[in-house]
């Protein structure tokens, strides 16, 4: 579905219409709860990206990210390899000299970056490091800032497909405060904006533990657990017999 | 996002009056009960993440017998190189002394390149090297730092906004199973599965390329 500039005033407009009655929430309350939606959304599949430019600096391997980006994806060198992802543990295990070596070092050495790994979130670090200083050389490709709403006009690009998931999630959050059957009504709106983000990130369907968060652990009703029978269950099997 | 913006999202989630967390009039919690809760779940989240590493080298003399003092901010390490004065690293794993005693029973009086760092079986804030250095050398840490106490007084959060919202419920999860007319332990289970599902999503962002 087509990509909308959808305004944060249409956003509450169409989530007051998903209730039936008196709405239970405040304007302010309506927009902080579709602000919420959108840095969710945003965690979870990492929605608006942006790329940025870094230089290299002698010998240096690792690399702090600005704060425009949440966290990194992607790095590839501006002449146009891409850099492979691993971990800090690997280079560790595998290569223990790996902090050390550069383009020049020779030997198993690549002449030019061909692994990084994230150390935290906003810090990386690449093998093997530039002999010298290069200067925008390094493209990094991750999450951008989840834009913040704050007034009626503002506006966020969303896929129409997003819309109504996003705003049940919205619902979900502002009912938390009624607590009771009215948010449980709520519960599974919550797990179907993770369903949704499961299926657009492959990372989180590939974590089992995340797909319990999100419900989509059914191995359970495939295999579902049964008792030894009991005196109910003769009884229930008489008279299904006697019928 | 600032302090009293989270504060005031999370008075909207309990029928507190949004004022950005200055006041709690319906006396079941405290402005320094929530704020305290605020600042336990910003570090626990960053210790149990490592999302936010703080580089530091610190110089190591042989004398010291390879007893590191760690920054008084540390909660964690994240990873450990030596680094001699040769300018040659070696990555250090985390090792015990059951371990060390068994790998190299001569590491508290032989000196050697380190290999391991123990970190939990000395004092607080200080860590030894196995075996002990048999030269000065330079300890390079990325190590998870303690943030600056939030007080509610309009400063930025040092978290990114997009793992706030995890932040926010765990808050919630303790205040809701505060005894007393809010106590609603259903909510507060589900706020408690909320963070631990951002820790998660935190560990997959950090992990899941590997």
């Amino acid at each position: 579905m087509a990509y909308t500039a959808i305004s944060l005033a249409q956003l509450k407009v169409d989530m007051t219409a998903r209730w039936d009655e008196a709405v239970f929430w405040t304007d302010e309350e309506a927009r902080l709860a579709i602000n919420e939606g959108l840095r969710d959304w945003n965690l979870l599949v990492g929605r608006w990206s942006r790329r940025i430019i870094l230089s290299t600096g002698a010998g240096t391997v690792e690399y702090a990210l600005p704060s425009t980006l949440i966290y990194g994806t992607r790095l590839a060198m501006a002449a146009g390899l891409p850099l492979h992802p691993t971990s800090i543990l690997e280079l560790d295990l595998g290569r223990p000299t790996w902090r050390s070596e550069t383009t020049t070092s020779g030997g198993a050495v690549p002449t030019i970056p061909t692994l990084w790994a994230p150390i935290s979130l906003q810090r990386i670090a690449i093998w093997p490091a530039t002999v010298g200083a290069g200067v925008n050389n390094l493209l990094v490709d991750g999450v951008a800032a989840t834009p913040v709403l704050v007034e009626n006009g503002d506006t966020v690009d969303l896929g129409e497909e997003l819309h109504d998931p996003l705003l049940d999630y919205a619902l979900h959050v502002a009912a938390f405060k009624e607590g009771g059957a009215r948010w449980a009504a709520t519960l599974p709106y919550f797990q179907t904006f993770l369903q949704l983000a499961a299926e657009e990130n492959a990372l989180l369907k590939a974590s089992k533990a995340f797909r319990r968060f999100a419900g989509l652990d059914r191995r359970r009703d495939l295999q579902p657990s049964k008792a030894p029978p009991t005196l109910i269950d003769g009884i229930a099997q008489g008279l299904k017999e006697g019928s | 996002m600032i302090d009293q913006a989270l504060l005031t999202e999370i008075q909207y989630a309990v029928l507190e009056p949004p004022d950005g967390g200055q006041t709690w009039p319906s006396e079941i919690w405290t402005r320094a009960e929530v704020l305290g809760s605020l600042n336990t779940h910003l570090w626990a989240w960053l210790r149990d993440t490592h999302a936010i590493i703080t580089r530091t080298e610190l110089a190591i003399l042989a004398a010291d017998l390879g007893i590191v003092a760690l920054p008084a901010d540390w909660l964690a390490t994240g990873s450990a190189v030596w680094r001699t004065a040769a300018g040659v690293r070696t990555p250090l794993g985390p090792v015990d002394r059951f371990e060390g005693d068994l790998a190299l029973p001569t590491w508290e009086t032989v000196p050697g390149t380190p290999l391991g760092i123990d970190e939990f079986e000395d004092d607080t804030l200080t860590l030894k090297l196995v075996p002990i250095p048999d030269a000065d050398g330079t300890l390079e840490l990325l190590y998870v730092a303690r943030t600056a106490e939030v007080f509610g007084a309009g400063i930025t959060l040092p978290v990114p906004e997009e793992f706030l919202s995890g932040i926010k419920y765990g808050v919630l999860g303790g205040m809701l199973r505060t005894v007393g007319r809010m106590v609603d332990p259903g909510r507060a289970a589900y706020c408690e599965q909320r963070y631990d599902l951002t820790v998660l999503l935190t560990k997959i962002l950090l992990g899941g390329w590997a």
